[in-house]
This record gives structure tokens, sequence and C-alpha cells, in this order.
């Protein structure tokens, strides 16, 4: 191997190894349909992944913004007492599965990234009532994790790393969203007589225009802007980011969605910025334009998401 | 074509996925200098090491990868991650055979012990001498309870730097497995004293990382002026010897471990100094405080050894 190339042993091995056809991109859209039409309900199994986590879970419970879930794992064997161990023909997965029952938890609707399988109700009463420390027996055709013996026991550390994926999942950075009662000064009121105009746009290096809606609130400060203008203003970094006007839930919600995932990421790739600053960027852009149209009322966010899109794609829109 | 790229188009892992398989366990199996040959690993070798990942886990593998990648970074990720947990896995079963043997050894030499005869119910397992008891058919819990209730086990000194530290000195082993029978009131398979010892003895399964002690460590010992000449020498005697067995204990922490330390009560530093997730850094301190406790041992001077850990690996021996 190596310089010698791959034996011809470990091709025929693989290829005897196939991952079963339900998995394939095929597979996944004839059993879910397309992403875009996908409704996120419990017994899924979804990859979840966030910056360079990248998790199975399973969804127990669904609400605005969060899913609760258990993390299910194949690869490494692993599991401990608060596991269920299900048998490969109960999933579309072929081989034994895990689901860590102890480590269910929140996390963010946003870091939903494919679904990959759907579990029976039985599986998922038993994951619940489980994770609530409630014992249950075991559904047919799985059986109970055995227990962790001791800390120098590899199963330990696999259930740590699992927690801390689970934990970076549920900090991925979300949308501000609006909360009743609550209307947060902009940045032009909080400078108030201070303001330097063209300090500004000098230190930002933007364009008065840019600056302006910067100053309304209306276009979100990214955490260097919130540091270069704290710098020049001489303001604590976090008053800077308090001004920012926040985003109707309903729009959240949208923007938030899995199925918007792939259209934030190509923006993303389009504008070399992240994932989470296109979509920031992006949903601030649907809120000015339903502003421009509708003066802030409730609007039909899906529809509003795709109109800037398109209209970003035509150079007709923007943030 | 991408590794990740080649998996969703085939469904199986293909030329590229390999020769990732065979980079990550290239250089991931330099952490396990229990699994190299004696002669250092050869291009041959790590291709059979290879050929029993694939062997072991490439079903679950490709599967994981199929459902749990989503680009080729996580990929590699998912794989390496994979490939370290198998070694781990192996560099554990190596550790059980060469325990198994070990106490094959001590059963067969010592009087303490016989083999019931073939024919006989259990021939072939291992009672106390001159008992006549039944196959033994219990939990292996209140096995482990009798182990752990055997008072001064004790490490050996450990010389090797290359192979795994012994579980416990021979008398220990004995002490251990006369209890362990005793408390059965029956005939045992090695098999189940091996899984009573392991249980007992966790450590003996851990990553044998071995490192050497800086030659310029500080082990010098103060005496009390208080004292007599005689409880002087005494004292000075006792404290040598838990400066000793602690350069021993810290000669067999890995480096990562000794770094943490003098960090065990606080979690925060030891995601600092290991840039892991809250989790693992509790997990870790959990673990090597676990490990210290298995080779400091439960002799008088645990205290006493156990300060002086710290004290070696840069920490403040703070008595409480």
């Amino acid at each position: 191997m190596g310089d010698l190339g791959t034996p011809q042993r470990f091709l025929d091995l693989a290829k005897q190894s196939r991952g079963p056809q339900v998995l394939s991109e095929e597979g996944l859209r004839e059993r879910f349909g397309e992403l875009a039409e996908i409704e996120i309900d419990a017994g899924q199994v979804w990859r979840a992944c966030w910056d360079e986590v990248s998790v199975l879970v399973l969804v127990l419970a669904v609400e605005d913004r969060d899913v609760l879930v258990a993390p299910v794992t194949i690869e490494p064997p692993a599991e401990d007492d608060r596991c269920m161990v299900l048998e490969g023909s109960f999933t579309a997965f072929g081989v034994a599965a895990t689901v860590w029952a102890g480590l269910t938890c929140l996390v963010p609707i946003r870091v939903l990234d494919r679904p990959i399988d759907q579990w029976s109700e039985d599986l998922i009463r038993w994951t619940t009532h489980t994770a609530q420390g409630r014992p249950h027996p075991v559904p047919p055709g799985t059986r109970q994790g055995q227990p962790i013996q001791s800390e120098l026991d590899p199963a330990a550390l696999l259930q740590a790393e699992l927690a801390d994926d689970l934990e970076s999942l549920s900090q991925a950075p979300g949308l501000p969203v609006d909360t009743p009662g609550s209307t947060p000064r902009d940045l032009a009121s909080l400078l108030g007589t201070s303001l330097d105009l063209a300090s500004l746009c000098s230190s930002l290096g933007l364009p008065q225009s840019e600056v302006m809606k910067l100053l309304r609130g209306k276009t979100p400060l990214t955490p260097d802007q919130v540091e270069v203008v704290a710098r020049v203003t001489g303001l604590a970094s976090e008053k800077i980011a308090g001004t920012v006007r926040r985003l109707p839930l309903g729009l959240v919600i949208q923007a938030e969605h899995p199925r918007w995932r792939p259209t934030w990421a190509r923006r993303a790739q389009r504008l070399h910025i992240s994932e989470d600053q296109a979509r920031l960027t992006g949903s601030y852009g649907v809120f000015a334009l339903a502003a421009r149209e509708t003066g802030g009322s409730e609007s039909d966010w899906e529809q509003r998401l795709r109109q800037f899109l398109r209209g970003e794609k035509t150079g007709a829109g923007g943030a | 074509m991408s590794a990740f790229g080649e998996l969703r188009a085939q469904g199986y892992l293909g030329a590229e996925c390999l020769a990732l398989i065979f980079q990550f366990v290239r250089e991931e199996v330099h952490r396990f200098p229990v699994l190299a040959p004696r002669s250092g690993w050869q291009d041959a070798d790590l291709e059979d090491l290879c050929g029993e990942f694939l062997a072991d886990r490439i079903q679950q593998a490709t599967v994981m990868l199929l459902a749990q990648a989503g680009d080729e970074a996580s990929l590699g990720r998912l794989l390496r991650k994979s490939i370290r947990h198998w070694l781990i896995d192996q560099a554990r079963k190596t550790a059980v055979g060469a325990l198994r043997r070990r106490l094959e050894n001590v059963l067969a030499a010592e009087d303490a012990f016989e083999q019931v005869p073939a024919g006989d119910a259990g021939g072939g397992r291992w009672r106390l001498t001159s008992t006549s008891v039944p196959p033994w058919a219990g939990s292996t819990e209140d096995l482990v309870d009798a182990a752990r209730a055997v008072p001064n086990v004790e490490i050996p000194k450990w010389l090797s730097t290359t192979r795994r530290g012994p579980v416990a000195d021979r008398r220990s082993i004995v002490a251990v497995a006369a209890a362990v029978l005793n408390a059965a009131g029956g005939s045992l398979e090695v098999a189940q004293l091996v899984a009573v010892f392991v249980a007992r003895f966790p450590v003996v399964l851990d990553d044998p990382v071995v490192c050497s002690l800086p030659d310029d460590l500080d082990n010098s010992v103060g005496l009390d002026e208080a004292l007599t000449p005689e409880q002087q020498l005494v004292a000075a005697d006792d404290e040598v010897e838990a400066a000793v067995t602690a350069a021993e204990v810290v000669g067999m922490l890995a480096p990562w471990e000794r770094r943490i330390v003098p960090h065990l009560d606080n979690p925060l530093a030891i995601q600092t100094v290991l840039g892991c997730g809250r989790s693992q850094a509790y997990q870790h301190a959990r673990r090597l405080k676990e490990k210290l406790t298995q080779l400091v041992g439960d002799s008088d001077s645990v205290r006493v050894v156990g300060l002086e850990v710290i004290r070696l690996c840069g920490g403040a021996a703070v008595a409480e």
C-alpha cells in the first residue's frame, strides 16, 4: 500500500461492504422528498452539523427554534446503561446503532442538516422515558446498553466527546429575535450628539448609505464592526451590539429551518463569508425588503425569503 | 475525485477513502507503542493493520460515513476518530491477553491454587487448593468487590519504556486471586478471573504511553529539625521511598496526563491545557484520578506519594 497503491483485496472488500441504498442521495430523496419540503418531526433521525461537529440525532420533540434530541452512534461502538442498542434490521443503517438517552438535550433547529432515517413510536417512547429517568422495558429488536465499568473505559471518553459535540451544536450562532416589549435603541440614538458620521464611514470603510443602515439598526453589525465602532466611539462593545434591530420570530423560524441551509451555504461561498453570516445578512436583507414593501407588518416570510434571494441572484435585491 | 465525492457516488469506500485510512492508521498507530512490532513499523505491518481494521469495521464505518459525513473535512475527522478508537480497542486486547498469561503463570506456580481435575464438575477451572467446590455461577460484581477489599495492593516498578506495566506485584495478585476464589465459594474459569482483574485494575488496559522523566527533577527531601536522629532516619527513608514511588508513577503517565495533574480539580484549566470541550475535561480529570488511585495504590504513604506526584508534575503540593 502507500506508494505501491491500494491492494486489490482492500478494494474488493470495500466494494462488498457497500452501504444501504437508502442512505444514498437518491434513496434519501425517495424516502423524505426534497429537502425544501421536509417538515421536522419526532422519530426522525437527522444529521446535525455545525463547524467541525457532525452528529446523528433522534428527534424526540420539536419546538419553535429547538429540537429535543438524543444522539445516535454507529461507529465507533460504545454504550452506557442509558443507551438502547438497535439491531441493524430495525433501522436504515443495516448495522447496529446506539441511541444515547442519557445525553438527551435541546439543540437549535438551525444545526439540522439532512434527515437520514425515521424510527418508530416505541423507540421514541423508550428514549424519552429513559431521558426523564423513568425506566421502561426496551422494545423488541433492541437491548439496553451495558454500563461503563470505569473512567478508564474508552466508552467514557466517547461519551464525553459526544456531550461536547452536542454542546457545540447548542452554541451554534442564531439570529437575533425580537421579543415582545423589547425595543432596542438604535446606534444613532445611542451615539446621540457624539455621532461623527465621517469618522465612522472611514473607520468602517463603508459608504455613507451603508453606515446609515447600521445607525438605524436595519443591517446587522458584524462582530468586527462592533469592535471598530466601540473603538471609535469609546462605548462598550455590548452596548453597540445591542443596537441592532431584532428580527421577527416568524422570519427567524423560516431562515433557521434546515431547508434553507443549502441556500445559505451557497450564499456564504459566493460572498466568501461564513454560513451564519450569510444567514444573518440575508435575513436582514429580507427584513429590510419587507419593511419597504409592507411597513414591517407580518409577512409570508418564506415567500419573502424566496423573493429576496431571487432578487439577489438577478442583482435586484441584496442586504 | 475527493474521498467524500467517491463515497457519495459509489456508496462504498473507494481508493481515495482507503488511502485516507492508510494515512490515518500510519499517523495514529504511533500513539500506541504497545502495538508496535519489536523491529518497528514496516509498510507490510501497517498494511496488515489496515487490513485488520477493514475486516473489523469496514461495514460500520461505511454506513457511519454515508449517514454522518457532510463533506470531505467531516469525513476525515469521523474516519480518524473511528480508527483511533479501534486502535485503543486493539491495545486493550493485547493487555487482556497479557493479563491472562500472567494470571495463568501465577496460579500454576502457587501452591495456594489448583486446577479442578478433568472429569470432575468444572474440570480445568481454578479453585483454592484442597477445596471441593462446585463451578461458580453468580454476579461478577460480588467478586470485584472482594478483589477491591484486598488491602495494600502494590504496583511494581515499571522498567520497560515500550511495554505495558504489570497489573500488580506477584504477592498482590496471589492475595487478590485467593480473595476472589474464597468469595466465589466455587471454581472459576481463567476468563472469569481475568474479567474480575480487569474490573479491579482497569489501569492495566489503559494506553501504555511511556515517557522518561527529565534528569533535573528535584527529588531533594527536607527533614524536620524537631525529630530525633532515629525518627529523622525513618522519616527520610519514608520520604525517599515515597519520592521514588511517585517518580515511578509519573513515569507511567503520558505527557498530556502529566500536564493536567496539577489541575485535577480545575476542569476549566484542563480545557485550556488540552484544548478540549467541557465534558472531555471532566472525563479526563475523573479518568486520571482513577488511574492515579490505581497506580499509587492504597498503602500508608498514599497521601505523601500523591502530593509528590503533583509536585513532580509541576503543581504546588499543598497538604489538605
